[in-house]
């Protein structure tokens, strides 16, 4: 039996392979490029009715489906794009946990201008595949529950996601309010042990919860900073939503209050203004509407007469 | 259609799925029957179990041949596997 060629037409298969030779040999710009190439290709294949034509003829070679042929080939038409998604997620994700932030970085990349072509709109959902990310790498949002080393790790894996996807909102969300949280607690434990100091000898408190408020006061600066740097991002304002948002500047505000660092202090109050010029005195810190700027200014004004 | 992935097939050993495919694994047709495809899984098999490897640049584990005949049996990972294999020899227009 003479075997049926297929047609010479784009073929995505033959830069997929291109582009799988090139991740091969450690070529990530040129595999990032023909992987590009590929999906895109494969985005017009899938759609084009000769495609289901040529798989039909092809099926038929396989020994005892020639009747089914057409439904084998509509099956592969149907799950092409899941296939290509779960590879490059997976890819993703394997690189993700060996620190391969490069690769990572050009699989995600990948799934991300996929999702945007109308093809695989349905198959490449991000905030699915986000979540997911959250899910494996135990990403949850129990700060408060969380003890000093596990918080560590937790935003040791949210940094890594972030380094590679700086859009992953719920990751974002989860980072901010663990930095917040920690300096939260750097700033109580300042204000103990200066009340210990002052008032001389309260009830000792256990090893844990000293071990876990000498820690936080240790982090805080990093925090700090690493948190501000999330903060800065253009478009964190819309990925992590106002209120948490918010949240995580009153935070910082407050830390840098704590630590004298006024000029600081007066940037964030800047910036919170900036951002949410209608809350100016509407709304008190923590009641879920916005910014109290008109409290942030008056406490300000008072730290920095006292400096 | 089966669960396993074309795209990810040996991907975990290190391997290029465009070159570590069934059909290369095997050294199989297109067209090839199911008896054929266990017949050369087996013959694949034993020269793993000797000790050989039957592809160059490529180390496979026993039992690798036996999985790449299962997969073969799923029509539709099967048609998938041929476009990977053999659709690079058409040439390309445009």
């Amino acid at each position: 039996m003479a075997r049926p060629e297929f047609p010479a037409v784009m073929n995505p298969f033959t830069l997929h392979r291109e582009a799988f030779a090139s991740l091969g040999s450690r070529d990530t710009a040129r595999a990032e490029a023909g992987f590009n190439a590929a999906m895109q290709a494969f985005a017009r294949w899938l759609e084009d009715p000769a495609s289901l034509r040529v798989l039909e003829v092809r099926a038929r070679m396989i020994p005892g489906q020639a009747a089914r042929a057409r439904g084998l080939a509509e099956s592969l038409i149907d799950v092409l794009p899941e296939w290509l998604r779960d590879f490059h997620f997976e890819a993703f994700y394997q690189a993700l946990t060996t620190y391969d932030v490069p690769v990572a970085r050009m699989h995600w990349g990948l799934l991300d201008s996929a999702s945007r072509l109308d093809r695989f709109r349905l198959a490449f959902d991000l905030a699915t595949m986000r979540q997911q990310v959250c899910h494996r790498q135990q990403l949850t949002s129990d700060i408060e529950a969380t003890s000093a080393r596990p918080r560590r790790d937790l935003l040791r894996r949210g940094e890594r996601v972030l380094r590679v996807d700086p859009a992953n909102a719920p990751v974002l969300t989860i980072i901010a309010q663990a930095y917040g949280a920690l300096l939260n607690e750097a700033f109580d434990a300042a204000s103990r042990w200066q009340r210990r100091r002052n008032i001389g000898g309260q009830a000792p408190r256990s090893p844990a919860a000293a071990r876990r408020s000498r820690s936080a006061v240790l982090q805080a600066p990093g925090a700090a900073r690493r948190l501000r740097r999330h903060l800065l991002r253009p478009g964190a304002a819309d990925t992590l939503g106002r209120d948490v948002f918010l949240d995580a500047h009153e935070k910082l505000f407050r830390y840098y209050l704590s630590t004298s660092q006024i000029d600081d202090a007066r940037r964030i109050l800047r910036r919170v203004r900036r951002l949410s010029p209608a809350d100016d005195g509407t709304d008190g810190p923590g009641s879920g509407g916005g910014a109290d700027v008109r409290q942030w200014r008056r406490i300000l004004r008072r730290a920095a007469r006292r400096r | 259609v089966s669960t396993e992935n074309p795209f990810r097939y040996m991907w975990d050993a290190g391997a290029d799925p465009y070159r570590a495919h069934p059909f290369a694994l095997l050294g199989v047709l297109p067209d090839a029957t199911q008896a054929t495809v266990e017949q050369f899984a087996t013959a694949r098999e034993q020269l793993l179990q000797a000790g050989e490897q039957p592809l160059a640049g490529l180390t496979l584990q026993r039992g690798d041949c036996l999985r790449a005949a299962q997969a073969l049996q799923d029509p539709v990972l099967r048609l998938a596997f041929d476009l990977m294999a053999h659709w690079h020899d058409a040439a390309l227009d445009t």
